[in-house]
């Protein structure tokens, strides 16, 4: 229907993640549109993107540098290790400002249902960092959903004979959030998790 | 849009979009029911800890062109011990794989659906020896969906089968014990032990709700549970994926 060069665009953006042929054919003749200086900067930032960003060879996460910024950051804590699922969980964490330690990112969860497991994630390179003996504790930040809970007990049942605290994120209510609308589960884990006023 | 209510046990789940999920779930009025749940993974939505697998919830949905839209749900049972258990968690991911596998969409299924829901509360209160209640529930559902093993006659040709002291030919082509002059026939039938076959038939036998008085030992659950194993696989057209993980 359309020339090839359309056509191939549309076909190589419609692999992309939430865009359908409607919206590529879209973002095609957007781009069509375009002075040839932007298209080319939008080329090459893919380009970029593929060549320069790499795992983080102590904690995994993304990054265009040797080892990431958090790894490599002296202010921060050596003895505590946030343990999460995704590159995207460390924004969400710093976002907090409340954290201060050192990152790990797992690259997945465990499922046996979906044909995840313990190898799957980066368990062996975690207990590796471990072995110095500088780090106390470690804190399991994985989603609270049954993936993130399974990948949480089995990290607990490796690293509990090593004599390390290790912790997990609470879960319970959302702030801003009406008590009514909470189910069973989660009020049930925020009465659990419940603490000592100030 | 028509709505429809329905109890259901949530299968698994997949991502969705930006925030959305699919959630894969069994009911006994409409089979497998694959639907949306909008905006589930953001931390304030409605359906909060609802849908996680294992949890049995009563449903509202709309009908949509190829998946339904989850309305509101509310859980009934959120099984949650088994959740809260890496051991139960990884016998009980083998049996919603398994229902996963074999439930057909917009199929009645009510038998088998009671069935699932009595493995989860005994998986639930069980404390050791998951692997016979699961043996034992994959030997029941595969009776309830029609291979119950024949044990007492050779299913190739009708006639004797080995005397229950002795150990026997197990044919999964023809589904249950055959006798000797039918060996030929099935090339790939396996031997069973005079003891593994009488765990199959107190198996198929006894109530789920009393697995626990099936005096399986230790060192025999293994036949039994690699039997129903292949017999499970050979019934599947694809191999399930959680079993490989069940001594991690």
């Amino acid at each position: 229907m359309y020339a090839t060069p359309i056509s191939e665009l549309i076909d190589e953006l419609s692999k992309l993640p939430g865009i359908g042929p409607k919206s590529a054919q879209r973002l095609a003749f957007h781009i069509l549109k375009t002075n040839r200086a932007e298209a080319e900067r939008l080329a090459e930032a893919i380009v970029h993107l593929k060549d320069k960003v790499k795992f983080c060879p102590v904690c995994y996460n993304v990054t265009d540098e040797p080892v990431c910024e958090y790894c490599r950051d002296s202010r921060r804590d050596d003895s505590v290790i946030c343990v999460v699922e995704e590159p995207k969980d460390i924004v969400a964490m710093e976002r907090t400002g409340e954290f201060q330690g050192r990152y790990h990112v797992l690259g997945a969860a465990i499922s046996p249902i979906d044909g995840v497991g313990p190898e799957d994630l980066r368990i062996k390179e975690l207990l590796k960092r471990l072995e110095d003996g500088r780090v106390v504790e470690i804190i399991v930040a994985t989603n609270p959903n049954i993936e993130g809970e399974a990948t949480a007990m089995y990290l607990t049942k490796l690293i509990r004979p090593l004599g390390l605290r290790i912790t997990r994120l609470a879960s319970g209510l959302p702030v801003g959030g009406d008590l009514e609308y909470a189910d069973e589960v989660t009020l049930g884990s925020a009465l659990r998790g419940r603490r000592e006023m100030p | 849009m028509p709505t429809y209510k329905a109890k259901a046990i949530v299968l698994n789940t997949f991502k969705l979009g930006e925030a959305d999920k699919i959630v894969v779930m069994f009911s006994g009025s409409k089979g497998k029911i694959r639907a949306v749940a909008k905006g589930i993974r953001k931390t304030k939505s409605k359906f909060g800890g609802t849908l996680e697998p294992f949890s049995v919830v009563d449903l509202l949905l709309y009908e949509g062109k190829s998946l339904d839209i989850i309305q509101q749900a509310e859980i009934i049972m959120s099984f949650k011990e088994i959740r809260a258990d890496l051991e139960k968690y990884k016998y009980g991911s083998v049996m919603l794989e398994l229902i996963d596998k074999v439930a057909q969409e917009r199929e009645e299924s009510y038998e088998v659906f009671s069935l699932v829901l009595a493995a989860l509360q005994c998986l639930k209160e069980a404390d050791a020896d998951y692997q016979t209640l699961l043996t034992v529930f994959q030997l029941k559902l595969m009776a309830e969906l029609g291979y119950r093993p024949h044990l007492a006659r050779c299913p190739a040709c009708g006639g004797e089968v080995p005397a229950a002291n002795e150990q026997a030919l197990f044919s999964f082509r023809f589904g249950g014990l055959i006798c000797d002059s039918c060996r030929d026939k099935d090339a790939d039938a396996v031997d069973v032990s005079a003891a593994t076959r009488a765990q199959i038939e107190q198996a198929l036998e006894t109530p789920l709700a009393r697995w626990k008085e099936l005096d399986f030992k230790v060192e025999n659950v293994r036949g039994i549970a690699r039997l129903t194993e292949l017999f499970v696989a050979y019934h599947l057209d694809r191999k399930l994926k959680s079993p490989r993980f069940l001594d991690m």
